[in-house]
């Protein structure tokens, strides 16, 4: 589970950013959100649960989820996150 | 066998319960002389704990009370990381804390002048030098070196004390990672950190590592160890890096951190194997009585 920013990044190169690969410990690699999530980790989230974002909405979504995680002094969740999607993105 | 042996060593005299075996011959491994000290990171590094999220109020807690022990340095964060980070670099750096203060930034001007509107006197600035972190970051070898000189010149210009900290420098090639730490220095880098971002040295590599770029900077040039604890190593990779002459050891509270976290700096266990292993006064004996409440706050 990461939740910095920066790894976000670098999420699709494991190696980068991981001493051995997830699949050798039978290990999940997953993107948590919170205070220290960055632009990337939105977009890998978003992705993840089939969320279509605009980089625009992405930026206004990365601030809620921050400010959100900042608050709660805890994890943003994904129940929490499709909320704030919810109420950034106007409906289709 | 005495149980009470710190023959050699700073420890208090009562209350260590120790094997001699550590100080026997053939098992004692020499360490350089000269005192070790902490470089605390709980505040930065530390945060980047899964869920962790640190007021400025508290991150304030913190750092007095890691002053109230002792520690030498404390990394009180990385203020373009957001407003929160910003405030509570200040508020600290403000704070009237013996603790040299320092602050953390990428080799990016921008995160250079955020320290230096906030007041910094000394800093960290970290670049990736392995290649698989530069290609992760679109990077090329000499780009890296290059933003590197050009952030380090910038704070020093501007009066701030710079250690250059290789991201991921124990998967770096050694000639190339020998040509960051010279060009670091070259633009007026006055410290080296020693970085095993992955956590992926055991302890032997470490020592060799360190007592490499030793070799390669001399005497003069203090000489950091950063380390994380993927496969439980930390601390004694941290141990084998004073061994290989480190004079600053990077470490947090109760060893948090990104991943696994890093040795922890000041948790009982690990300055007690410092100064069991060592003999070498990292904090002096009258400063262990505080360790519990830091660690429980």
């Amino acid at each position: 589970m990461r939740e910095s920013g920066a790894v976000a990044s670098q999420f699709h190169i494991p190696e980068a950013i991981e001493p051995y690969s997830a699949e050798l410990v039978g290990a999940t690699r997953a993107i948590v959100l919170g205070k220290k999530s960055g632009i990337d980790s939105i977009a890998i989230k978003s992705k993840e649960l089939g969320i279509s974002l605009t980089t625009e909405q992405q930026q206004a979504v990365l601030a809620v989820v921050k400010r959100t995680g900042t608050e709660k002094r805890g994890l943003v969740s994904d129940a929490e996150f499709m909320d704030i999607c919810a109420k950034l993105r106007p409906p289709v | 066998m005495s149980w009470n042996s710190t023959a050699g060593s700073s420890l208090p005299r009562e209350g260590h319960w120790i094997s001699d075996l550590n100080h026997r011959n053939g098992v004692e491994r020499k360490f350089p002389a000269g005192s070790v000290k902490f470089y605390d990171t709980t505040l930065r590094d530390g945060e980047q704990s899964v869920g962790v999220v640190l007021t400025p109020r508290k991150k304030l807690e913190i750092a007095e009370a890691l002053d109230d022990l002792g520690v030498g340095r404390i990394e009180a964060g990385f203020p373009r990381v957001s407003a929160d980070d910003a405030e509570a670099f200040g508020l600290i750096a403000n704070g009237g804390l013996r603790a040299e203060i320092w602050g953390f930034g990428r080799a990016l001007k921008a995160d250079i002048d955020e320290l230096l509107r906030l007041g910094a006197r000394a800093t960290v600035i970290e670049t990736p030098t392995s290649a698989i972190k530069l290609k992760a970051y679109g990077l090329n070898v000499e780009e890296a070196k290059r933003r590197a000189a050009e952030a380090i010149a910038y704070a020093r210009k501007n009066g701030v004390k710079v250690a250059f900290f290789a991201v991921d420098g124990t998967r770096t090639e050694l000639e190339v990672l020998r040509d960051f730490y010279k060009s670091a220095l070259d633009a007026g880098a006055e410290e080296l950190v020693v970085v095993d971002t992955i956590g992926v040295c055991g302890p032997e590599a470490v020592e060799f590592l360190v007592r490499q770029v030793r070799e390669w900077v001399g005497a003069p040039v203090p000489l950091h160890f950063h380390g994380h604890n993927d496969f439980g190593l930390a601390t004694a990779c941290a141990i084998a890096a004073v061994r290989g002459s480190a004079e600053w050891i990077q470490g947090t509270i109760n060893g948090m951190g990104e991943r696994a976290g890093t040795g922890a700096a000041c948790g009982r266990p690990r300055t007690g194997a410092m100064e069991t292993r060592s003999g070498r006064e990292s904090v002096h004996a009258g400063e262990w009585g505080g360790r519990k409440p830091v660690s429980h706050p």
